[in-house]
């Protein structure tokens, strides 16, 4: 019997070395993208149309994008429908979940998505612009406010329903 | 947009805003051949990426079916077919035309086409992975947004 060890090949080595870096340089890139699919928890559902879709203790005063997938019929078919919402709390404490749907033809806008304009929404197809509270900025292309998604919190989890116009509420 | 009776209303009605023709390229064989698998993938990759690209620019691009071809045609002949297209596609409010494809021979033949090829290199996908490649698919479709960008921005 001899006790050696089982050597690893100068392959295997590699190999190991190499998808460890690509797998880390990849959550790195992504992972600020999509939490819908790092965080299973985030993803059971409610009942209703509530979804929950982020951490309380996660939002901040500057808007920050969270994705989810809900499921759609569309036409004849039902799909898996991806969806956004710029969340971020007010000065008051308030959390306010914005749609990023532009209310002229339904791009989707960014949170200073334009230098010039660093504390609005910006919507890249015909330069519309949205204060931080989501009102269109006057003779820019929209001319209402995002829509503002109807909330939830539950144990310090966001849960959001559909979005509505203001004045809805 | 998409080519959707949902959207035809919708396209009368804002036209002169939306001024950018979308249309994939995806490549075919036949299903018991050795290669059917990598051609599989990318039916499914670029079906998630042009989605994604229309939702992001719903109200300036309009996203045509994807044309579908043959893998071993000519393609010097599917060029002008697709210029043709184009050709009878434009009115006076297109400015912009993008192919989006994985396929090199596209590349190959860049120069002949009368559009932008956004050309990538195919991502490895498996649907029983199909969160993780969500996510590939979904930052690639973000950063081909920011491409189309530039080029509206340039123009
Ligand atoms: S769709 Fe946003 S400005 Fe036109």
């Amino acid at each position: 019997m001899s006790g050696k060890k089982q050597p690893v090949s100068r392959r295997q080595f590699l190999n190991y070395t190499l998808t460890g870096v690509g797998g880390f340089m990849a959550a790195g890139m992504l992972a600020p993208m999509v939490r819908f699919a790092i965080d299973p928890v985030l993803q059971a559902s409610s009942g209703g149309d509530l979804k929950a879709v982020a951490q309380v203790d996660e939002l901040t005063t500057e808007p920050q994008r969270f994705d989810w997938t809900i499921d759609q019929v569309d036409a004849w078919y039902e799909s898996e429908v991806t969806k956004s919402a710029w969340v971020y709390k007010t000065d008051n404490d308030e959390i306010m979940a914005l749609s990023p749907v532009c209310k002229h033809l339904g791009c989707v806008v960014n949170w200073q998505g334009d230098p010039d304009h660093p504390e609005q929404f910006f919507c890249p197809c015909h330069d519309g612009r949205y204060y931080k509270d989501g009102v269109n900025v006057p003779n820019t292309p929209p001319n209402a406010a995002l829509d503002v998604f109807e909330h939830e919190v539950r144990e310090g989890t966001l849960y959001l329903g559909n979005a509505k116009p203001r004045g809805e509420f | 947009m998409e080519w959707k009776q949902k959207d035809r209303e919708r396209y009368q009605e804002a036209k002169e805003y939306v001024d950018t023709i979308f249309i994939p390229l995806l490549g075919i064989d036949d299903i018991a051949s050795n290669q059917a698998q990598d051609w599989l993938e990318q039916a499914d990759a670029i079906q998630v990426i042009s989605k994604e690209i229309e939702r992001h620019y719903t109200g300036r691009v309009f996203l045509y079916p994807t044309y579908t071809y043959h893998v071993k045609c000519d393609y010097q002949l599917e060029v002008n077919r697709l210029n043709n297209w184009i050709e009878n596609l434009k009115n006076e409010h297109f400015k912009h035309v993008f192919f989006l494809s994985f396929d090199p021979q596209w590349k190959l033949n860049e120069k002949d086409l009368n559009g932008q090829l956004l050309w990538i290199t195919a991502p490895s996908i498996n649907e029983r992975e199909k969160e993780d490649a969500l996510k590939v698919l979904h930052h690639q479709a973000k950063l081909l947004s920011d491409l189309i960008r530039t080029y509206w921005k340039n123009s």
